[in-house]
């Protein structure tokens, strides 16, 4: 049997063992790492029978080199299906190691409240709508849900208040938790790296 | 023995600044950014090289498109550097320079 042959089944046996450890990872990714494998050892391949061994042993076994991988897979994946709760719970972690972190971790906090606050508004309205509105008179603006509604002023928005408050809440509530996805993405990055030993 | 493992580690410390070093110079694929990485010395191996280029490309850094050659032969995916991947690596160089002089003058004195 050729050289060529033979380095072509090598070459097919190694992608194969590495397709089968890349389970876990999306097929269309999966695809392009053992593409660029398979383009790799070809290339190599070119070159002689040893330097197709050296390359494959420079690899590592085809499990070591899909746990580099997936393991890089898990961690991303992990950040972009968290809670927001493990999110926040994660960010307090890092907040006292990074300046970064703490404010994204304040900004986020304030988030929250900020969209509990409006939740609370919205379903206010309809058990004390007397209490609940955007009021305006002789003493300026006043907003939210209030123990005595100012004398005199006139509720500007009314039941318009709900769903108002509803889609402020819900804008808060989601640029609090992208906040912390980013935040999380970069920290994800740094533990990659330090990981790496970059 | 104990050398060759701090050396494994200098390594890897280094290699993602060398792999961003090398695209800046322009599009390259995997197999090019190895034969230029290690031109001078075994400074990245193969299996070190993929997952962090994959790494790169997931973070933004940098982007790669695959060129099929005409004929039959061999498909590439070829990598480039996306403007934050430029920006990272002008960071790192300005980094490992500073760290680099320090070392030097640390341990040339040390010789001394």
């Amino acid at each position: 049997m050729h050289d060529v042959e033979i380095g072509g089944q090598e070459i097919d046996a190694y992608v194969r063992r590495l397709l089968w450890a890349l389970q876990s990872i999306d097929l269309e990714d999966r695809l392009a790492i053992s593409g660029e494998i398979h383009s790799h050892l070809t290339d190599c391949a070119a070159q002689g029978r040893d330097r197709l061994a050296a390359a494959m042993a420079r690899l590592g076994p085809p499990h070591l080199l899909a746990r580099r991988y997936v393991e890089d897979y898990e961690l991303a994946g992990a950040i972009s299906r968290a809670v927001p709760a493990q999110l926040l719970a994660n960010m307090v972690n890092r907040a006292s190691r990074s300046l970064g972190a703490l404010g994204a971790t304040f900004s986020a906090l304030l988030l929250y409240l900020l969209a509990a606050a409006l939740a609370v508004i919205a379903m206010a309205k309809p058990i004390v709508p007397g209490h609940v509105g955007a009021w305006h008179g002789s003493a300026g603006w006043q907003a939210g849900l209030v123990a005595s509604p100012p004398a005199g002023g006139l509720d500007i928005l009314g039941y318009w208040i709900v769903p108002l408050a509803m889609a402020l809440a819900l804008f808060a509530y989601l640029a609090a938790t992208q906040l912390l996805r980013l935040t999380g993405g970069r920290a994800l990055l740094a533990h990659m790296g330090r990981r790496a030993g970059i | 023995m104990e050398t060759a493992s701090w050396q494994a580690q200098l390594r890897k410390g280094a290699t993602e600044l060398i792999i961003l070093s090398i695209l800046s110079r322009g599009e390259a694929y995997g197999l090019q950014i190895l034969q230029a990485a290690n031109a001078d010395g075994d400074l990245v191996t193969d299996g070190a090289l993929y997952p962090l280029l994959n790494r790169l490309e997931k973070a933004g850094k940098v982007t790669a498109r695959w060129v099929m050659p005409d004929g039959s032969g061999n498909p590439r995916k070829y990598y480039a550097l996306t403007d934050e991947g430029r920006r990272l690596a002008a960071e790192m160089r300005k980094l490992w320079v500073g760290f680099r002089t320090n070392i030097a003058a640390l341990v040339e004195k040390n010789d001394a």
